[in-house]
């Protein structure tokens, strides 16, 4: 049926950690096979197992708080809830989910954003070593290699 | 109320004392809220989610921690002045930190001045965070293969001014669901039609929200901004604070998510009747269309699934592309000499492609191809910045779907006996309806009455009843062999039970703006609870879309009664012109030898 098992499975780690190397511990995001035939019954719901729930008394994660990514950790959370398409777009070079990264690195405009797609696209070894590349390497990959693109700071303006 | 911590609270309460109010305040509010009838006011009777009865009494679903009267969800006006007496109360354990839309309510109503109420920083930090000033409500479209789908599912987008441009998908998604823990299957289902679930609010990440419907379902998304003011949106995410750790009985066909997003709205917007246009059954697609007709609805715009994405780019690929691609998935590699024949935009477009598919596949079957994604990925960044996004054609907007609820009304001739029809659809669509909105070639209906008057007869009869028929139907393609089926359980003729089925695939072709065959292995029982008399056989079903608003059915059966040991053909056209909103319908058939024809007037419900 239509379930994604576990959507968050919130870790509480306990270690310490230096900024941008843990991740958000979203857990994996398991999915049971579409059955379209027993979708009939499953109009108009879908069920998760998790009970964290809204706003103030849900769960916390190592990125957010109260429900509420924090501010800091937009990136990382972003990254790893949408690794996989993320990784997709990077290699063709745009698509939504890219853009959305771009704009949330600085890159406001149609111009930057496609600049920024066509970036990842060229550095894509550098940033996704291996095809078990974790989000939070990906992340702070991408920053490394962001480092070095004075063109695209500018376009960009910082960041 | 809990008498014994009340001290420990008072004590911890004590320093901060800065608000409250005497007795005499509080009878005097609670005066007033008997004098204008107070419990009796929409705004109130939204907040608690009361309904009325047929009785006429008041009663509503919400449970868990939520009412402050013991019998607060059946009496409204105990369940203010409870709240009177203990908002205003410094010496309660109820702080109107957890009843902000209550207060505020009250606050404006009595016109209390701000500095006497109760403060909550830790609330008011948190609404800060989430900055929303505007409610988008989002509308999962039907996936195309999947006539179920079709009923649709809302949610809503709670927007923070910040996120402009591309940064939308960081606001949050607020989403009405049954708990169902892991259960699937018919259990699932009985239990989600009857109430055993509970339902309960919770709030993600957009983004996080999107990868359930867009991707895990193939569904667009439709998002509209609603017709709300900021003051209204903080309203509405005060009443969902008031909202934590309450829960309502989930039913599937009434209380489900979209009437649940009806009564926030109407929370927040007190004046809009939206939840009395509902009786029986809230379809998603409906609420969709009340909300518009009251104007709450503004700009639309469409999010695309992975899905859609899919089919676009497979349709774009020329003929070569598409044997290299088939080479690539099945070899998950490229380095196939069809794959090399090509140029190098056509490699890229291919494996970008390609990797949709796989994309797709994940989700499909919850398996992972990280390894072969991997490599693919790499080729393809290789090959450089040569392809555009995906232009995608949008669908027609849900909102131009034809009405769910519809009367037909005919005359036709079976086997020379002339005949006037009526006939009640309580939803969905038929094959031959306008498909806007709708997964085409499919239909969804449930509770139809098909009665007929014979002048010859001089009577009224009930020529069919259908509790619910169902057609889905979803192309091959050379990638994906998906199944098409059939299913229709009702009464015909008079109240004689029958169950018909059928499997089998679908195939579409270039024809006209859209054309598909669907060819069933078929099974009919009719006359159940009498003498059952099972048919077996094989059915064809052309149909052909002209125009937007006109198509056509060529049906062909071929059916083998087990009882009577010989073989019938039944055969049917039907064609259906839409205009506006009614249509016309024309249908032909020879079923086991008898003609019938008939033409029809589909008219929207009022």
């Amino acid at each position: 049926m239509k379930m994604i098992l576990g959507a968050v499975l919130f870790l509480f780690s306990t270690q310490v950690f230096a900024a941008g190397d843990a991740g958000c511990g979203l857990g994996s995001v398991v999915i049971s096979k579409n059955s379209k035939g027993l979708q009939l019954f499953a109009m108009t719901t879908n069920g998760t197992f998790s009970s964290q729930f809204f706003g103030i008394t849900s769960g916390t994660s190592n990125c957010s708080s109260s429900g509420i990514v924090m501010n800091d950790k937009e990136v990382q959370y972003f990254v790893e809830v949408n690794q996989k398409e993320l990784s997709r777009e990077m290699a063709q070079g745009h698509g939504q989910l890219l853009a959305t990264l771009a704009d949330m690195k600085g890159c406001k405009n149609s111009e930057a954003q496609a600049a920024f797609g066509s970036f990842t696209q060229g550095s894509y070894e550098n940033i996704i070593p291996a095809s078990n590349t974790t989000a939070a390497e990906m992340v702070s990959n991408l920053n490394n290699q962001l480092a070095g693109q004075k063109d695209l700071q500018s376009l960009c303006h910082g960041s | 109320m809990v008498r014994s911590s009340l001290v420990l609270i008072f004590l911890m309460m004590a320093p901060l004392l800065t608000w409250g109010f005497s007795l005499q305040d509080i009878s005097s509010f609670k005066q007033q809220a008997l004098a204008k009838n107070l419990d009796q006011s929409s705004a109130w009777l939204k907040l608690g989610h009361y309904r009325k009865s047929l009785s006429g009494k008041y009663k509503s679903p919400i449970r868990g921690e939520f009412f402050i009267d013991q019998n607060g969800a059946n009496d409204p006006k105990a369940e203010l002045l409870a709240t009177i007496d203990v908002l205003f109360d410094s010496k309660t354990s109820i702080s109107q930190c957890k009843y902000l839309a209550r207060t505020s309510w009250l606050k404006n109503t009595f016109d209390i001045d701000s500095s006497l109420l109760e403060k909550c920083p830790e609330r008011a930090a948190w609404k800060d965070r989430l900055g929303a000033t505007e409610a988008h409500l989002i509308f999962a479209a039907s996936d195309l293969s999947s006539a179920p789908s079709s009923f649709g599912h809302t949610f809503l987008r709670l927007h923070n001014p910040k996120n402009t441009g591309q940064l939308d998908l960081l606001d949050y998604g607020i989403n009405y669901a049954a708990n169902t823990g892991t259960e699937d299957g018919a259990l699932y289902a009985m239990k989600g039609l009857f109430g055993f679930y509970p339902g309960t609010y919770s709030m993600l990440p957009y983004h996080q929200k999107i990868q359930e419907y867009s991707n895990l379902e193939g569904r667009d998304l439709w998002e509209y901004k609603l017709n709300l003011s900021p003051a209204q949106v903080e309203f509405m995410i005060d009443h969902l604070i008031e909202l934590d750790k309450a829960y309502a009985p989930y039913y599937f066909v009434d209380e489900n998510c979209s009437s649940q997003m009806l009564e926030l709205i109407e929370a927040a917007s007190p004046n809009h009747n939206l939840t009395d246009k509902f009786h029986d059954m809230v379809i998603p697609l409906d609420t969709l269309k009340v909300l518009n007709s009251q104007g709450l609805l503004l700009a639309g715009k469409l999010r695309t699934s992975l899905q859609t994405e899919w089919r676009t780019r497979y349709a774009q690929l020329n003929f070569a592309e598409r044997a290299a691609l088939h080479s690539v998935l099945t070899t998950k590699s490229d380095q196939s000499h069809s794959y090399r024949a090509l140029s190098k935009k056509e490699k890229a477009e291919t494996l970008e492609a390609a990797l949709s598919y796989l994309s797709i596949q994940e989700y499909r079957e919850g398996k992972e191809y990280n390894e072969d994604k991997y490599k693919l990925s790499i080729s393809r960044a290789k090959l450089g910045a040569i392809t555009d996004p995906v232009t995608i054609t949008p669908p027609k907007s849900p909102l131009l779907s034809p009405s769910t609820a519809a009367f037909y009304l005919g005359y036709g001739k079976n086997d020379e006996d002339d005949y006037y029809q009526f006939k009640y659809r309580r939803g969905f669509h038929d094959l031959l309806s306008d498909d806007s909105g709708l997964a085409p070639f499919s239909q969804l209906n449930f509770l139809t009455f098909d009665l007929r008057y014979a002048p010859s007869e001089q009577n009224w009869d009930l020529y069919q009843f259908v509790f619910l028929s169902a057609v889905s139907t979803s192309p091959w393609t050379q990638l994906e062999k998906p199944i098409s089926w059939t299913m229709e359980v009702g009464t015909e003729p008079k109240l004689n039970p029958y169950v018909n089925g059928g499997v089998g695939a679908s195939f579409d072709f270039p024809l006209m703006k859209a054309t598909r065959w669907s060819l069933f292995a078929v099974s009919e029982n009719s006359f159940l609870t009498n003498i059952p008399q099972p048919f077996l056989g094989a059915k064809s079903m052309f149909m052909m879309k002209w125009l937007d608003s006109f198509c056509t059915l060529f049906q062909n059966e071929y059916l083998y009664s087990t009882v009577r040991g010989e073989f019938q053909w039944n055969h049917l056209f039907a064609g259906s012109l839409s205009i506006g909103t009614t249509e016309l319908r024309l249908e032909a058939e020879r079923k086991d030898r008898i003609d019938q024809w008939g033409i029809s007037v589909v008219l929207p419900t009022p």
